[in-house]
Order: structure tokens, then C-alpha cells, then sequence
């Protein structure tokens, strides 16, 4: 997609520093009209940093970012109109109804009554609320509450969506139904920047990926572009029982360059040619005392690539 | 550019919110009438007339002779009937008197044991002495150990003697008259005057107007529970405008929207303003359910129209220092706790729940400078004690000044709290 559409939003060598730390550490890129544009990072990785200052919440250190043609600094109010804002948080009253609630943050867009009555009712139909639109929000779900983020996000019917990990601590059920709305309103065009630690969220849901780490953007492209970039290789996936000391270091002779993944109860290894590669990797995690559950031949995933890239795991 | 909506929706949604908190609801509607209520029947009352528990002994032998016109069991009985009427229209007697017959022993030995206030002793021939133009003397006993109970037998007793021996003297001299011959000049008679009464000393009470009957009380009570709340509400509201909504986690989806800082901040002042505007009205509502005198009509007295400019400078005083003390805080409960810490005291010793003259001297010079102090006795004295401009139109300035530097240090700190928040 990029390129190929006119840029809505556009960041330039972007630092924001706190007390001389920095957490964006000159940050560039090019989000297209209509594309969902992945940041996918860590904890810490200055995803939200950049996120607030693309909704006119903090003030960049140097370097400019532009929402549709317009400086976040000195236009910070023609942007705060043009986009919306979907927080981690649940930003609902919750001692509100989700109407009330809808109906608030439409005032805050100078939308007159009647339209904000009429936008609160579509909104809430498109999150699915509309029949508890008149319960207070301290009733609702986790899930609920983020699909309410999100139709506040919309009450101004924004070109330009900022949602800062809509989904972090959602069951994975609640998380795929959020993902939904969010197909729905790439589908409607918008562009959108979906800020993110969940690889599978970031890969579903985004034309493109940014992946940041430590303030900095280390690498931006279509997921299959940055998995491509893991190199031809497969990854073999050992299920064990229990992850025992020396398991990692016992796979490690077998794996490309020698990059092993350790996650919860998976052991990931990187190969060529995985048919050859795979039994004496299986007998050497025999050796080392594991119990093998499942074994699984995959592609690289996000999260192997950002282990290529900073060395660490995302999580 | 302040949005008017935006504005709107801000102090609508805070009014809603408020409406669904209990705690809230407790402090601005539930604690005045609980307060009110305690205060009405503990405090908002006239002190009752006091009866003295008097004890008489009669020693004298004169008193029962029968041809005597004024005896010992004369005062007695004229003791009897003395009484006073309340504002309420109870008759009380002022005397509970009880016979010891000649057993002085027995009266003063029920004295010391707390039985009787004071012992009247009539000795021998008090009675003669009475009617026939002489001095007659009268022994008083007043219980001693409590200074208030012994002043009050004391001038109590004291008084009803002097009357008694002024109309005595009255009498005798309109006896001594008749015996004198029809060209005495009147000079003689005033000289008489004189000897009997070389002093004629007037008594006008005056009572403090915070005093004048039960109704002014409670009307005084009713004004001053609508000033405490608007010092420890109006405070509480400055403190948690802004960490409230940092820990509701809102404020960044706020400063997302199309808004600049003073809309939330005049909307928010604005939902605290109405609040405190019906906390006081609730107030005043209850006080004049319980007889309060409170009275409002700017057509017959100008200065109720400025009633709410006074109430609206107070207001925003008091908001003005909790956005201040804001500063310290980092947490809405920790703001809502030091606005308690600070306006608690401040109740007190600025002469808001107590009266300025029951106040030390230096504190007193505080609450007479003390804005929201000003603000609730100018409306005091124009809705209970009836005054007019003449009470408001001195404070109005001050009152003015103070609210606009106050407020305005106070939207600096919101800035700073503001900034700090993000």
C-alpha cells in the first residue's frame, strides 16, 4: 500500500526525552491514507511516548510529526479534531452509562445534542453496546469497556485513528472480538496506527509494521517483508513438558547462527533445512532431559524477527 | 479559544458523576443537615431563664404578731410569684422556694450538699422592723464552688432584694406624705427621693445579634453550615480537579480532544460551583424548616441582590486554594485528605462555624480578613440580621481582589498539576 496512497501521517527524527532520559531517540517514518500502520515494540519501547505526542498530548524534545498536513505542535488543535484517541486505559466514566459517556466525549467535539444523540447511538450499534447503552460502565467487561474506547475514539468520525494497545489484557477471546472492529474500520478507510506488544495482533491487523525498541525504530515494513528478513529459514518448534536448565544451550549448535527462543513451555529454533536439522535437534533435548509434548515445523513469526533485530524477545 | 460545549459537557458530566457518588453526596447534602441538625437542638437554642432551689428560714418572732403590714411571709409569697416568659411563651418561676421553718442548720447543711443554689435567712424581727420604717436585715447564703451558679444566685437574689427594698422605700415614703402638711414643697419629697435612692442606676440588655432568639440562631447556624461548605467542598474540589481524572485515567482521552486546559478547568469549576450553590441552598432550606430567621427579597432590600456575587467570590476562593494545595498532591485521595486537613481547622479558626467573638485575638484578626469569613457574614448580616448595602458594599472589593488573585494562583498550579499529570 505505502506509496501508493497520499501520507496522513509523517514523523521526523522524532525525540522526546524526560529529564534528560530519553524515551524516542529520533524516530522517522510515513503512515499512508488508509493503511493500519503496526507499532509493534516492548514495554518501554516509546510506542505510547509517540503515540501522545501524535495526539497533541506531549510535546516532542525536537524533531516534527504532521497528522494530515498539520504540525502536532503548532496545529495542535486542527489535529486533535482530525484524529482519534483510543488510550490503553478505559477512558469511560464508569460510574456512567456508555451513553452518557458517548454523549460526553461528543460535547467535547462541539457536536450539537441532537447529533451527538444520533452519532452515540451508531457508535454504540457498531461496538455492539447499544442494548446496554444505558448501564453503567463499572458493569461492563474488559472487552466491553475497550470496544466503548473505541467508539469514543470514533465519536468525531476521525480520519486518523490512534489506538495504544487497544487489546493489552484482554482474554484472547475479548481480544479477537476487538480485533473485529478494527477489520471493520480498516475496511472503512481510515488509517490507522495501532500501537502494540502482541505479535499476532500486529501481524493480523496491520498493511505494515513498524517494529520499535528502546525509543528507537529498527525496522518498518509489510509483515512478510520483515519475516522474509528472519532469512530462508524455518523455525522448528520443540513443546516440552517442563523448560529445564541447559535445554537452550543444548539446542543452540543446531539453530541458524545460533538463536534459541524460549517461550512459557516452547523452544524455538532457526534451520535451513529443517528435515535434516530436526532429529538431532530432538536428541539433543532428549540429552538435556526434556520431555518432548509436540514438535512443529513453522514459518518465522514477528517476534522472531524482532529477535533477530534487538536480540531479545518482545515480551 | 474556550469551547462553550465543550465547557458544557465538561461541568455537565462532573454534575452527573457527583450525582452518582455517594461520598460526594454524603459531604454536600447528608453532613449539613446532620450537622444542622445537631447544631439546632445542641447549640441554637437561648439559654433557658435559671430557677434558683432557694431555702428560707424565718427567725423571726415578729412575723406571725398579725397586726404587721408587711411580714417575712409576705416576701416569701411575693418570691413565689416571681416568674419570666420565654420567647416560646413558657412561664418560668424563679424561685423554688422550700421552707426550713426556723432549722437554719438544716437549710445551709442541704446547702453545702448541692440540694439548694442559696438560703434566705429572715432573722428577728425582720417583720417589725419592715413595717414599721426601720432597716430590716436579710442574710443570703449562696452556694460557692461554681463561680457561674454563685454570680448568678448571687445577682439574682441580689436584684430581687434591691427591688423589693426600692418599693419599700416607695411606700414608705407615700406614708410619710400623708403626714406632712399639704404646703410641704415638693423639693422635700425629692430630697426624700434621695435619701432613699441616692443612685438610680438603668439596666438595658443588649444581646448579640448571633444571640437575638432562637430563629436568629438557627438563622446564623443555617448561613454558617453553607460557609463550611464551601470551605471543605469548595477546597475539596479545587484539590481533586485534576489528579481525579489522572486516576481515573481519563485526562489524556480529555487533552486528546479538541480542548484547551481552561475549558476543563471552567467546566469542572463550574459543576463545583453549582454543587456548593445547592449544598448552600440545602442549607437554608433546612434551617427554615426549623424556624430559622433567613429571609431573601432583593425588591425589598437591594443587598439580597448581591447575595450571590458574595456566595460566587467564596466559592471561588475556596476553590482557588484547593487548586493550590493541589500542588502537594498525588493522588485524588491524598488531595481530598489534605483539603480535609487544611479546611477542618480553617472552619474553626476562621470564625466560620464559630462566632468572631468567641475567637483569641490573633485569630480573630485572621477571620476578619478572611475572605470566605467576609463573604458569609456580610450574607449573614443581610438575610438574618437584616442589613443592607451598607453591610456588603465595604467587603465587596476585598472580597473581589482576594477571589481573583486566589483563583488565579490557583490556575497556574492547575497548569503545573496539569503538566506534571501527563
Amino acid at each position: 500500500m505505502g506509496g501508493r496512497a497520499g501520507v496522513a501521517v509523517r514523523v521526523e527524527d522524532l525525540v522526546k526525552e524526560y529529564d534528560g532520559t530519553p524515551a524516542l531517540r529520533g524516530v522517522s517514518f510515513e503512515a499512508y491514507e488508509g493503511e493500519v500502520l503496526g507499532l509493534l515494540g516492548p514495554n518501554g519501547a516509546g510506542k505510547t511516548t509517540l503515540m501522545n505526542i501524535l495526539a497533541g498530548i506531549l510535546l516532542p524534545t525536537s524533531g516534527r510529526a504532521e497528522v494530515l498536513g498539520h504540525d502536532v505542535v503548532a496545529e495542535s488543535r486542527a489535529v486533535r479534531e482530525l484524529i482519534g484517541f483510543c488510550p490503553q486505559e478505559t477512558v469511560a466514566y464508569e460510574e456512567l452509562s456508555a451513553l452518557d459517556n458517548v454523549m460526553f466525549y461528543a460535547g467535547l467535539y462541539d457536536l450539537p445534542r441532537s447529533e451527538a444523540k444520533r452519532k452515540a447511538r451508531e457508535l454504540l450499534e457498531f461496538v455492539g453496546l447499544w442494548d446496554v447503552a444505558k448501564r453503567p460502565v463499572r458493569e461492563f467487561s474488559g472487552g466491553m469497556k475497550r470496544r466503548l474506547n473505541l467508539a469514543i475514539a470514533l465519536v468525531n468520525d476521525p480520519r486518523v485513528l490512534l489506538l495504544d494497545e487497544p487489546t493489552t489484557g484482554l482474554d484472547p477471546r475479548a481480544r479477537r472480538e476487538v480485533w473485529r472492529y478494527i477489520e471493520g474500520l480498516r475496511a472503512e478507510g481510515r488509517t490507522i496506527l495501532l500501537a502494540t506488544h502482541y505479535m499476532e495482533e500486529a501481524d493480523r491487523l496491520s498493511d505494515r509494521v513498524a517494529i520499535m525498541d528502546l525509543g528507537r525504530l529498527v525496522a518498518l515494513g509489510t509483515p512478510e517483508e520483515l519475516k522474509r528478513s528472519v532469512g530462508e529459514l524455518s523455525v522448528i518448534e520443540i513443546e516440552v513438558a517442563e523448560l529445564k536448565p541447559g535445554l537452550k544451550e543444548a539446542l543452540a549448535p543446531y539453530s541458524e547462527n545460533g538463536r534459541v527462543l524460549e517461550d512459557e513451555n516452547k523452544v524455538r529454533i532457526y534451520a535451513r533445512d529443517p528435515d535434516a536439522v530436526l532429529p538431532r535437534a530432538v536428541e539433543a533435548a532428549l540429552k538435556a532431559g526434556a520431555k518432548i509434548v509436540a514438535i512443529n515445523i513453522t514459518e518465522p513469526t514477528l517476534e522472531d524477527v524482532f529477535l533477530k533485530l534487538t536480540g531479545r524477545r518482545l515480551r | 479559544m474556550m469551547g462553550f460545549r465543550a465547557v458544557l459537557a465538561i461541568a455537565e458530566r462532573d454534575v452527573k458523576s457527583t450525582l452518582k457518588d455517594k461520598m460526594a453526596l454524603f459531604w454536600l447534602i447528608a453532613f449539613p443537615i446532620f450537622m444542622l441538625t445537631m447544631s439546632f437542638l445542641m447549640w441554637a437554642n437561648p439559654m433557658p431563664p435559671v430557677t434558683l432551689k432557694v431555702g428560707v428560714v424565718c427567725l423571726d418572732s415578729t412575723a406571725d404578731w398579725g397586726n404587721l403590714t408587711f411580714t417575712a411571709h409576705n416576701v416569701t409569697e411575693v418570691m413565689a410569684q416571681v416568674n419570666v416568659t420565654t420567647e416560646d411563651g413558657e412561664v418560668v418561676k424563679v424561685f423554688q422556694l422550700t421552707d426550713y421553718g426556723n432549722d437554719t442548720e438544716a437549710a445551709l447543711a442541704d446547702l453545702k450538699g448541692g440540694k439548694l443554689d442559696a438560703v434566705v435567712v429572715f432573722p428577728d424581727r425582720f417583720s417589725y422592723n419592715m413595717s414599721y420604717g426601720f432597716t430590716a436585715n436579710v442574710d443570703i447564703y449562696v452556694r460557692g464552688g461554681d463561680a457561674y451558679r454563685e454570680q448568678v444566685a448571687t445577682a439574682i437574689l441580689t436584684r430581687f432584694f434591691e427591688e423589693l427594698s426600692d418599693r419599700t422605700a416607695q411606700a414608705r415614703i407615700e406614708v410619710a406624705k400623708r403626714y406632712m402638711p399639704p404646703n410641704t414643697p415638693p423639693l422635700v419629697i425629692d430630697w426624700m427621693r434621695g435619701l432613699a435612692w441616692p443612685v438610680n442606676a438603668t439596666v438595658h440588655t443588649v444581646v448579640p445579634e448571633a444571640l437575638v432568639g432562637k430563629a436568629g440562631l438557627r438563622g446564623w447556624f443555617s448561613i454558617a453550615m453553607a460557609g463550611v461548605e464551601f470551605l471543605i467542598a469548595g477546597m475539596t474540589i479545587g484539590a481533586t480537579m485534576i489528579v481525579e481524572e489522572r486516576d481515573k485515567k481519563t485526562l489524556r482521552r480529555l487533552l486528546a480532544a479538541p480542548i484547551g486546559p481552561w475549558d476543563l478547568l471552567v467546566g469542572k469549576t463550574l459543576s463545583g460551583l453549582l454543587w456548593l450553590a445547592i449544598s448552600a441552598l440545602v442549607c437554608v432550606l433546612y434551617g427554615l424548616a426549623w424556624g430559622a430567621r433567613i429571609s431573601w427579597d432583593p425588591l425589598a432590600n437591594p443587598a439580597h441582590a448581591l447575595v450571590p456575587v458574595l456566595m460566587l467570590l467564596g466559592a471561588l476562593t475556596s476553590v482557588g486554594m484547593g487548586l493550590i494545595i493541589s500542588m502537594a498532591a498525588r493522588t485524588a485521595k491524598g488531595a481530598s485528605g489534605l483539603a480535609t486537613a487544611i479546611s477542618w481547622p480553617l472552619m474553626f479558626i476562621t470564625g466560620i462555624w464559630l462566632p468572631k467573638w468567641m475567637l483569641p485575638e490573633p485569630l480573630r484578626a485572621l477571620a476578619d480578613y478572611f475572605p470566605l469569613t467576609m463573604a458569609i457574614d456580610a450574607i449573614r448580616d443581610v438575610m438574618v440580621f437584616g442589613k443592607g448595602m451598607e453591610a456588603v458594599l465595604p467587603v465587596l472589593p476585598w472580597l473581589a481582589g482576594m477571589a481573583v488573585l486566589i483563583y488565579g494562583l490557583g490556575a497556574l498550579a492547575y497548569k503545573l498539576v496539569l503538566r506534571r499529570s501527563l
